[in-house]
């Protein structure tokens, strides 16, 4: 039964893998009011689903992929979704995306979100269609990667590439590796927090979605392609087009390094010592013009973004890749040594297709690597691989035995902060994480300190507050300050919720620009909703605060608020040298709780706070 | 009077040439001891491009939307947009990004 709300296809597709059942389950107004879709309604359904003690491999735990109202509709990016669980990496909340077609094709079957439970004795994967959806045998499919995954289940069911949207685990998922993802539609992954390791954990090898020719209709459809048409401008930038528009994330790479801001090298310096000549072809141009790009569009989507390509020099040769984003070409180049653009792409691609996070992965990696390099380990710890910087075979045979959990990669598969601690000796001190476990994004937050305190304090792990568009609308500064703690604590307070929000839309970032105003002219337009900026920020701060209580609620405190002792080290190169956050800590994170309305010794959300976005059911969970 | 080198990366390069650049490199004559804003406020006065996405001369700030470096240090943690100039200098504008 659909909910009625227009712009909602309406329902959740509830799956037990326990019992091997599933089931249909409407969605009312007002929780669609409340928190939107996609992340604002997984951490709901998480918050209330999972109770403190169900750790992230407990049949209990839930694993939620969900869109958002403007999911499937005429804006651009639109087969955007969120996966919503309690992670493997932290063993607290979880909220990560992924683009593509999965949540366009999830609502034109009519559900808004799937929410799967228990755990299966046997693998299965499941099949939505438009008559509803069933857990179907995966034994054939046990082993595959991720892209092999997708091929053999679309000829099994008899689809064209673009007939179904797959997403599903590869080999680091079925063996739990903590930073496992789940990775779909050859490009895309929802990564962060070991989100795979828990589709693992129930035994789900794939979720498979088929194209229905059904859409989700909309309030007012013609108002909708006006917004739609004014994001689209906004992203190709006007006068002067953006590199966003013409090259997706490809042109970071060169303009960081000539920047001198690159991670490099695990942290130990940000001078990337590359060739003139081999820093060229890590350009945007270069690379789409050498490796064959043919596009592979997102659903709806105009940018020039996302391409398949082959690889045409080097000892990869031939190999197929999808190509890497600026985070990517960060992890396998840079940070772990690597200056060959070729080799770069081919890890990238691996990494993928086994069914790793890439920035946690190349966190590892290159921990290992500077291990290697000081002799904490030798070849007989790896087993015989040489892990010197920039070596790509050793790199690949690496990341084989971390997915397959087989000789030193079982120790590896643990995720860099464990990893480290397992090595032991000097590791943990090398080691570039939060001090939840999860590891940062792929810039070098030392000379970005918004990212570094947003990502250390966050209840996820990974960034929280980015993305908020103009400051002035939160009352900040136009000119943010980025090296002053005033500003860092004051900007991180007042734009979070603006994230989750957006996160809660079904629609990709790369194609809003984190435009607020125009998303919740969006929103009316597809419920009809009179939706304001402040019932935005509701929303978001709604999430925020209810992932902060499952934290606590789950034994995370205040007091893994911090970054690992090389994540927060002062830069000794660059243009940031000798200049670090860390005599600041303290009195930030106590300034920012007080900004965020929660007690400054505990963190716990005040109770007015969580009455004034009407979590009243969470006052009595924390303060009784 | 001194001189000052200017570097623009990216598709910002297409504020001072219509050419399908990813690097503009410029030799500018400033005042001994005339400030980066100074400078800034002056080529947004010339410049439309550079006045919506790197120096608003409204507020007398930089738009947020760019990265400064001076002589290969982050702006602000030198004197900021009151850093004074000499002969020289290297400034190095590159838009500003996060995620991807």
């Amino acid at each position: 039964m659909a909910s009625g709300t227009k712009g909602y296809a309406g329902k959740l597709l509830r799956v037990d893998m326990t019992t091997e059942r599933v089931w249909d389950e409407p969605l009312d107004e007002a929780t669609l009011r409340a928190y939107v879709g996609g992340t604002g309604l997984g951490v709901k359904i998480l918050y209330e689903e999972v109770p403190p003690g169900v750790q992230w491999s407990d049949p209990e735990n839930r694993l939620i992929l969900a869109t958002g109202p403007l999911g499937g509709t005429s804006m651009g990016g639109s087969g955007s979704f969120s996966v919503i669980t309690k992670g493997a990496l932290t063993n607290g909340a979880a909220t990560t995306q992924a683009n593509g077609f999965f949540g366009a094709f999830l609502r034109f079957c009519g559900y808004e979100a799937i929410v799967v439970q228990g755990a299966a004795s046997r693998w299965l994967y499941l099949h939505v269609h438009e008559g509803g959806a069933e857990l179907l045998d995966a034994s054939a499919l046990l082993g595959k990667d991720t892209w092999e995954t997708d091929d053999a289940i679309k000829a099994e069911l008899g689809k064209s590439e673009h007939g179904m949207s797959v997403f599903g685990i590869g080999p680091a998922g079925e063996n739990l590796v903590r930073f496992a993802a789940i990775a779909g539609d050859k490009g895309h992954a929802a990564g962060h927090n070991g989100t795979g390791a828990v589709m693992g954990s129930k035994k789900l090898k794939a979720i498979a979605i088929d194209r229905s020719r059904r859409r989700v209709a909309v309030h007012d459809s013609k108002r909708l392609l006006d917004v739609s048409r004014r994001l689209l401008d906004s992203v190709k930038g006007g006068s002067t087009p953006s590199d966003i528009y013409s090259w997706g994330t490809l042109a970071m790479l060169t303009r960081f390094a000539g920047a001198g801001t690159l991670p490099t090298k695990n942290y130990t310096t940000n001078t990337y010592i590359i060739s003139p000549e081999d820093l060229e072809k890590y350009g945007a141009q270069y690379i789409r013009e050498h490796f064959e790009a043919k596009p592979n569009p997102c659903w709806a989507c105009q940018l020039h973004h996302c391409h398949v390509m082959r690889i045409t020099e080097g000892p990869y040769q031939g190999e197929i890749v999808e190509e890497p984003e600026y985070e990517g070409f960060a992890a396998w180049g840079p940070v772990t040594g690597q200056t060959q653009v070729a080799s770069t792409m081919t890890i990238s691609n691996d990494v993928e297709r086994l069914g790793f996070e890439t920035n946690e992965c190349s966190w590892l990696v290159s921990m290992v690597m500077e291990c290697y390099e000081k002799g904490i380990i030798n070849r007989e710890d790896t087993d015989g691989l040489e892990m010197n910087w920039g070596n790509a075979d050793a790199t690949r045979a690496l990341l084989r035995k971390i997915a397959y959990r087989e000789g030193f990669g079982n120790t590896l598969a643990e995720g860099t902060m464990r990893a480290a601690r397992l090595i032991g000796g000097e590791a943990p001190n090398l080691a570039i994480h939060t001090m939840k476990g999860n590891s940062p994004r792929g810039h070098d937050h030392r000379l970005r300190w918004y990212e570094l305190f947003d990502t250390s304090v966050s209840s996820t792990g990974t960034i929280e507050a980015g993305g908020g568009g103009n400051r002035t609308r939160f009352g900040l500064p136009e000119q943010g300050s980025p090296f002053d703690p005033t500003d860092v604590v004051a900007t991180t307070a007042k734009v979070k919720g603006s994230m989750q929000f957006q996160d809660s839309l079904g629609v990709c970032f790369f194609n809003t620009r984190s435009d607020l105003t125009l998303l919740c002219e969006a929103v009316s337009a597809a419920t009809g909703w009179d939706f304001t900026w402040d019932e935005a920020m509701q929303v978001g701060r709604r999430s925020v605060n209810l992932l902060k209580a499952f934290n606590l609620r789950h034994g995370i405190g205040p007091e893994l608020d911090r970054p690992s002792p090389r994540y927060g080290s002062t830069p000794v190169d660059g243009p940031a040298q000798g200049v670090g956050i860390m005599p600041h800590w303290d009195q930030m994170v106590r300034d920012y709780y007080q900004q965020m309305g929660w007690d400054v010794e505990t963190s716990r959300p005040l109770p007015e706070t969580l009455r004034s976005l009407g979590l009243e059911g969470v006052v009595a969970d924390l303060w009784t | 009077m001194a001189k000052v080198k200017l570097q623009v990366i990216s598709w910002l390069s297409r504020a001072f040439v219509a050419t399908e650049v990813n690097r503009y490199d410029v030799e500018l004559e400033v005042a001994e001891e005339e400030t980066v804003g100074a400078l800034f406020d002056r080529l947004a006065a010339e410049n439309k491009v550079f006045a919506d996405y790197v120096f608003d001369r409204s507020t007398q700030n930089l738009t947020g939307r760019v990265s400064v470096f001076f002589n290969n240090r982050m702006l602000e943690l030198v004197q900021g947009l009151d850093t004074e100039m000499k002969d020289g200098d290297f400034i190095l504008i590159v838009p500003a990004y996060s995620g991807g």
